[in-house]
């Protein structure tokens, strides 16, 4: 008896070393069948540090431990300040520019390729994965300039986004009128409105779905964290609030990626080990949200 | 911007107050030791008021406008544009406020004396002297401190506080002149009420 238990211990030690070395569950670009890891980085805020060189190589570390972790997707604009060439100079001095999943925005009303120019410039990439049109703006200019782009091969995906469900009814509209690869909105464990119309149209459409604001920019676990987690976290995998809200958002089926952000190198590979292990089903949701909703 | 009611305050800061701080430490480790200049300055200005007469009061706008052209340049223009894109505009605020600020100085004040200035002016120039013991307060290193003639706040307070005591000036014009200062002091609490959030 006690030898069998030691077995059995001896093979739950070795599942979870194998799980923790697994590569990140990984989900399905409808539009082409690419599979991207379901945990990606956002750069807002976090990464606008200036010209302050301390900083912008701590920002590259934080992207190394992103990338040693099998992450991927990095989500910038042009309205996050020094960002993208933050971004920029961290691909370069690790070497990284063939292994991001380059995504970043087209943020005026006025001349996008001008903007785009300089966004190459600023990520020295030649290429963008993804170019979408940041928060609507101009949709129906700069979304045509991104599809010719598209057609012509200078970049490999479109989209729009938005952010804390503003100018939801026109950002459906868009979606169902027009040809999208990506849509990028806010979704988490308080924001669920998704849940009802975008998340199910997306999914409808083929289209994936990239989702900002997952700790509502922090907010959301400043407000979890003063509680104790439910019983039945370790059940999915979840020993902190991060986790347990990082595996509602990615446990979604048409979540593709969530891209919180952040400039901790211990919360990136936390974030990175949620798409490791278990993702809770949709039972399991309600249950997380029913949770969170009651307290 | 369209549903401009659902944005908040919030959604417009764009840095961490770790990044803010430190900007602010970049920017006086980059013109060390000069800010024992700005202080001596800050010191001159109701010395100059004090004296009553109209030429001291225009050494005092002149160097209140020499501030807001070195703020606007050395902190907004050069520095805080990298992590602000409203930056350059707020320079380009303070470069107008440093040209009226020399504008006044030089208009002819025909047949006006120079009343006594009275303590409204007092005590904004001391808050503008005292400002930069809000960084130990706040537990801050000194190197965060904010002085007239580099930041934003005090050199607001200090023209607040010239523009109260230069009384040969005529009121209507002070007040004008007041806008740009007011502004900017909103914005500097706006900033300050975000990053300590």
């Amino acid at each position: 008896m006690k030898r069998r238990t030691l077995l059995q211990w001896a093979a739950l030690a070795a599942a979870d070393h194998a799980a923790a070395q697994a590569s990140p569950a990984t989900r399905a670009v409808p539009s082409s069948g690419e599979r991207l890891p379901c945990v990606g980085l956002g750069t807002w805020i976090t990464f606008n540090v200036g010209r302050d060189p301390p900083a912008r190589a701590h920002c590259a570390q934080v992207m190394r431990a992103f990338f040693e972790a099998g992450g991927r997707v990095i989500d910038s604009s042009p309205m996050y300040g020094s960002a993208q060439g933050v971004v920029g100079e961290g691909l370069r001095s690790l070497g990284a520019r063939q292994r991001v999943f380059s995504a970043d925005k087209v943020w005026t009303g006025g001349d996008g390729a001008a903007q785009l120019e300089a966004t190459h410039t600023e990520w020295q990439l030649p290429r963008f994965d993804l170019l979408q049109v940041h928060n609507l703006l101009a949709w129906d200019k700069q979304l045509p300039l991104l599809q010719k782009m598209k057609d012509e091969g200078r970049v490999r995906y479109v989209g729009i986004t938005t952010s804390e469900g503003r100018r939801a009814r026109e950002f459906e509209q868009v979606m169902r009128n027009q040809r999208l690869d990506f849509v990028q909105f806010t979704y988490n464990l308080l924001d669920r409105e998704a849940e009802r119309r975008l998340l199910p149209i997306a999914a409808e459409r083929g289209i994936a779905v990239l989702v900002n604001r997952p700790f509502r920019q922090g907010d959301l676990l400043r407000h979890l964290q003063r509680r104790p987690l439910p019983p039945w976290a370790g059940e999915i995998g979840c020993a902190s609030w991060a986790q347990f809200a990082l595996k509602f958002v990615i446990g979604h089926p048409a979540v593709t990626c969530a891209i919180p952000a952040t400039r901790r190198i211990d919360h990136v590979r936390e974030n990175m080990g949620v798409a490791r292990g278990p993702l809770p089903d949709a039972a399991t949701r309600q249950r997380m949200a029913a949770y969170v909703a009651g307290l | 911007m369209t549903e401009w009611w659902t944005y908040g305050l919030t959604d417009f800061l764009m840095f961490s107050p770790q990044v803010y701080w430190r900007l602010v430490a970049r920017h006086n480790m980059a013109w060390w030791p000069a800010q024992a200049l700005a202080l001596a300055a800050t010191l001159a200005l109701p010395a100059l008021l004090r004296t009553g007469a109209s030429a001291a009061q225009r050494g005092a706008l002149l160097l209140a406008a020499l501030a807001w052209a070195w703020v606007g340049w050395a902190f907004h223009w050069r520095l805080y544009s990298e992590i602000f894109l409203a930056a350059p505009w707020v320079a380009l605020a303070c470069a107008l406020q440093a040209l009226l600020l020399a504008t006044a100085a030089c208009v002819p004040l025909a047949g006006r004396g120079a009343p006594a200035p009275g303590p409204l002016g007092g005590i904004l120039l001391a808050a503008a002297l005292l400002y930069p013991l809000l960084a130990p307060l706040a537990s801050r290193p000194w190197s965060e401190a904010e002085v007239f003639g580099f930041m934003p706040e005090p050199t607001a307070l200090a023209t607040l506080g010239v523009l109260a005591g230069s009384r040969a000036w005529p009121a209507w014009g002070r007040w004008l002149l007041a806008a740009i200062p007011v502004a900017s002091l909103l914005l500097g609490a706006a900033t300050r009420w975000l990053v300590a959030r």
